[in-house]
């Protein structure tokens, strides 16, 4: 690698020589024996990802640590090169490593420089999809930076919440009586209704939309509504005993704002952004 | 229960202890129900007198789970039994704050304490 000349080049004896070294200076690459003195490569690999997310490490394998490797690229590594080949492949390896290294810190600072998203799904009565939209929406808010990660679980509660709603208690019109009273009715009408025209042919529709300052999502099934108004007092303690309007508690707590429209088949929940947001590039 | 995978129940004395492990989702299928209906059924057959609900692997639930575990407070009453939880995660306990059952639980940082107090 020193006799391309591409690279500037700094050694560490030893793991943790090599972190204080991404502490001080500004490090692109960490080229790392599996084997070493005190911290061992894995190690390395897993403290380096932690620390440093956007500085890739590339492992060198000798004969017997293959599988050691697979744990290293499972921990994050980036790639690796058997010791006997690295004449011929480290240059080229750390150059594609570098690249791809490149090409995700200009993403990065391009989603950065990202004011607004929207995005909307139309959805079946399934709850995979459910699952997988909620993460989705989840990994959204992260990235446009609008909630620390405690937040980012009370949004996926209230919107399990919004969306459990449409689904059962909206589109397959479940109520939640039968819940914790009788739970085999309850599983075995819902499961009736999947199959059940008009139930099975409703759909959940689903908008999106998030900005620097906050995300606002509208969950709107195709069932008859409800009335807002006969929901129990929350504040009542007999109503404590009864099984609905919890949903509806939760949304409240963990969203900034919720509401829902005159029929009731449709609702709005919005999460803001505590601090100010970052000064984002070319703004 | 030897089989539990969801709900892990052991005997201590005279109260049955509960261990969810998560995630416990709204979302999740009949089969952790059925699991639930199980333990609700040692309850029911008065095997044991007080239920203790250690929260310990679970960070966060829904209005689904808070439901099961209402029917469990009201069947361990009809018993002249109680229900208690411990190891709240800070969001499991805003949770049960939010939905107002903290008022009507019993709730103990420990599972010493909670079982302290079911046998005293």
């Amino acid at each position: 690698m020193e006799k391309c000349g591409e690279f500037g080049i700094d050694y560490a004896s030893q793991g943790n020589v090599a972190l204080e070294k991404l502490q001080q200076q500004k490090i692109d690459l960490v080229v790392t024996d599996l084997v070493m003195p005190g911290m061992d490569g894995l190690e390395l690999v897993a403290t380096v990802r932690g620390q440093h997310p956007n500085i890739p490490v590339v492992l060198m394998t000798s004969k017997g640590t293959e599988e050691i490797a697979v744990r290293a690229l499972h921990a994050g590594a980036a790639s690796y090169v058997p010791k006997r080949l690295m004449s011929q492949e480290l240059v080229e390896t750390v150059r594609r490593v570098l690249a791809v290294a490149s090409r995700h810190q200009v993403k990065a600072r391009l989603l950065n420089c990202m004011t607004e998203q929207q995005c909307s799904f139309v959805l079946s009565n399934d709850v995979d999809l459910i699952e997988s939209l909620i993460a989705y929406l989840q990994d959204i808010a992260c990235q446009m930076d609008l909630c620390e990660e405690a937040d980012v679980t009370r949004i996926g509660v209230a919107l399990e919440e919004a969306l459990v709603n449409a689904l059962y208690h909206g589109n397959l019109e479940v109520g939640s009586e039968l819940r914790g009273e009788n739970d085999e009715a309850y599983y075995a009408l819902v499961a009736q209704r999947r199959n059940e025209s008009p139930y099975r042919d409703r759909k959940i529709f689903v908008r999106a939309t998030f900005t620097r300052q906050e995300a606002t999502f509208v969950v709107r099934d195709e069932g008859p509504g409800f009335d807002l108004s006969k929901l129990p007092d929350p504040d009542d303690p007999s109503a404590l005993e009864r099984a609905c309007g919890r949903g509806l508690l939760l949304m409240r707590a963990f969203m900034d704002e919720v509401s829902y429209d005159a029929t009731g088949s449709s609702v709005t929940l919005v999460k803001r952004r505590k601090a100010e947001p970052m000064p984002s590039e070319n703004r | 229960m030897a089989n539990a995978s969801y709900f892990p129940v052991h005997l201590q004395g005279n109260v049955l202890v509960v261990m969810p492990t998560g995630p416990i989702s709204n979302l999740s299928g009949q089969e952790v129900q059925i699991e639930w209906e199980q333990v609700l059924d040692h309850v029911h057959r008065g095997e044991s007198r007080h239920v203790l609900i250690d929260m310990k692997e679970v960070t966060f639930f829904g209005s689904v789970f808070l439901g099961a575990l209402n029917a469990m407070w009201k069947q361990g009453r009809q018993h002249n039994g109680r229900m208690a939880l411990c190891n709240l995660s800070p969001l499991a306990s805003e949770i049960l704050h939010a939905a107002r059952f903290d008022t009507l639980w019993e709730i103990y940082p420990t599972r010493e304490d909670a079982l302290k107090a079911l046998t005293s």
